[in-house]
């Protein structure tokens, strides 16, 4: 069978994925009907690109997305709290630490999904390790507030009430999370928050290795994401990371999505939590807030208006290359403009996405 | 995948009868292209004109190793057609159970009747298939495989087959 793989090989065979007919929809970053972001922790970019320990983020998910070489958490803003503060509201409100909501809540209603509450767009955030019977106000095993902004406002928690009906349904079990996607029943801004031992904040048995966790637990869950009909009919996923290890970073910052240039685009320009911010109010239609209005949005990472599509000339059984093709058979496209970058499967099962395409 | 080509699996879910295959590139969606899926399409990995066979010693069919009558070739395809074990798109095949094609199937080599033993999908890979072929008997040279499955004969492929009792049918 080895030999045999060396044929596939060198035939390119060993390239599969299984194709995906979506919807036709316009390149614009404003064309997303629904954000999905994931916020892991705690490393700088420098840490995460070419990890040993990163397989899945390195040579499955950048070589389908758009990401960002030069992100940085806003200066001198740490530790976590300040900045998931500022990726909802576009500012830290003076806070320099992670203490919970009961001394660091906020009364202003200037914040995301308050705007997006007033603008009629649902919202939802999915947090690893809560039970969902309550508004989770204090840390519990691997769950923890200050990773969690929303809880800090309150009008979200009804000032700090652990019944608060509001917060209860819009802050959910990440439990919930794959069920709703397969229901066709997520919000159309979801925030995700993997627990300490899957967003790279802790090292956890049995790897003992914060950023494999976390690319582990990212391999498992994106698929979901990606084969989710509100993320084939529209859908984003960024996946950013709070702050650096060192200094302000430069820290990861990966998009995918149909709209996003993809094949593994790469940007330099200087992005922050602001531009993060910004973005999802454009996507959304909201005024930007605080510093977001100030920052460069993430559109660069999004394919423009007016780019050339893919032209298919064939297809073919992906053996013989004959016109005889059966269902579950490999199979080959030619054509013009298929893809951005070449790019092969890294693992089983083959993905549905690959490269943008 | 690349800018000319992408190898992808067909999925299961995929109707036989026409079809279309649209490529939706960052947000861009190519038009359509019209193609006909059959419930089976047997085709034979190929390097150049030769079937990508293994003989039964394990080493690849070819004119410096060919196999002798009787001889067991393992035969490298794809497009089955339908199983007796469901598999999922883009899922390996399990070694248990075995995913067997359901649909009659037959081979032969040069023109002469080449029982095939097993024909299914191949443990551990996406979208391969395997046919277990016994060699009939015949004289040293190249000849023509063709498998049929469902009615459907696939593109002629060669097999080096050698004189009897010698080369890579030794010890069969």
């Amino acid at each position: 069978m080895t030999q045999f793989m060396k044929i596939m090989k060198t035939f390119g065979l060993a390239v599969l994925m299984w194709y995906a007919v979506t919807n036709p929809a316009s390149a614009q970053m404003n064309d997303i009907k629904t954000v999905f972001i994931i916020v892991m922790e705690n490393h700088d970019w420098a840490q995460i690109k070419n990890s040993l320990s990163a397989p899945y983020i390195n040579q499955t998910l950048l070589p389908m997305a758009s990401y960002a070489e030069q992100y940085y958490n806003p200066p001198r803003i740490h530790p976590s709290l300040p900045n998931y503060l500022w990726l909802e509201a576009g500012t830290n409100f003076g806070i320099g630490n992670d203490s919970d909501p009961k001394i660091n809540h906020q009364g202003t209603t200037a914040h995301f999904v308050t705007q997006l509450r007033d603008a009629g767009v649902s919202w939802k955030t999915y947090q690893e390790g809560i039970t969902g019977t309550a508004c989770p106000l204090a840390s519990s095993s691997q769950y923890a507030p200050k990773h969690n902004p929303f809880i800090y406002f309150d009008d979200v928690t009804n000032a700090n009430d652990p019944n608060s009906a509001f917060c209860i349904a819009h802050v959910r079990p990440y439990g919930e999370f794959a069920p709703d996607l397969k229901s066709d029943a997520v919000a159309r801004f979801v925030f995700i928050t993997p627990d300490l031992c899957d967003d790279m904040h802790d090292s956890c048995s049995p790897l003992e290795d914060p950023i494999r966790q976390g690319d582990t637990w990212l391999s498992n869950e994106i698929p979901k994401i990606l084969g989710s009909a509100a993320y084939q009919s529209g859908g984003a996923i960024f996946i950013v990371w709070d702050e650096a290890e060192n200094g302000d970073g430069p820290i990861g910052m990966i998009a995918i999505s149909p709209f996003a240039k993809g094949g593994g685009y790469s940007s330099t320009t200087h992005y922050t939590h602001g531009s993060t911010l910004r973005t999802l109010e454009e996507i959304f239609g909201v005024l930007p807030l605080r510093d977001a209005a100030s920052q460069t949005d993430l559109s660069g990472l999004f394919k423009q208006a007016g780019a050339t599509g893919a032209t298919v000339a064939g297809v073919t059984n992906g053996a013989s290359f004959s016109s005889d093709v059966a269902p579950g058979a490999l199979a080959s496209v030619f054509g013009t403009n298929l893809a951005l970058a070449t790019a092969s499967a890294a693992s089983l099962p083959l993905p549905a996405f690959m490269g943008g395409i | 995948m690349s800018p000319g080509q992408i190898n992808f699996q067909m999925p299961y879910e995929t109707s036989p009868g026409p079809a279309s295959v649209v490529i939706t590139t960052s947000g861009s969606p190519s038009p359509g292209f019209s193609f006909t899926v059959s419930p089976s399409a047997p085709g034979v990995f190929l390097s150049g004109s030769h079937a990508i066979a293994q003989n039964q010693d394990g080493t690849l069919n070819d004119a410096g190793h060919p196999i002798a009558p009787a001889g067991t070739l393992v035969v490298y395809l794809t497009g089955q057609g339908p199983l007796d074990n469901a598999v999922a798109t883009g899922a390996a095949a399990p070694s248990q159970p075995l995913s067997r094609a359901t649909q009659p199937y037959s081979a032969t080599i040069g023109g002469q009747i080449a029982p095939i033993q097993f024909l299914g999908l191949t443990p551990g890979y996406v979208g391969l298939a395997q046919a277990n072929i016994t060699v009939p008997n015949l004289s040293r040279g190249d000849y023509p495989l063709v498998i049929t499955v469902g009615g459907v004969a696939g593109k002629a492929a060669d097999v080096s087959v050698g004189a009897p009792g010698s080369g890579s049918a030794a010890g069969n």
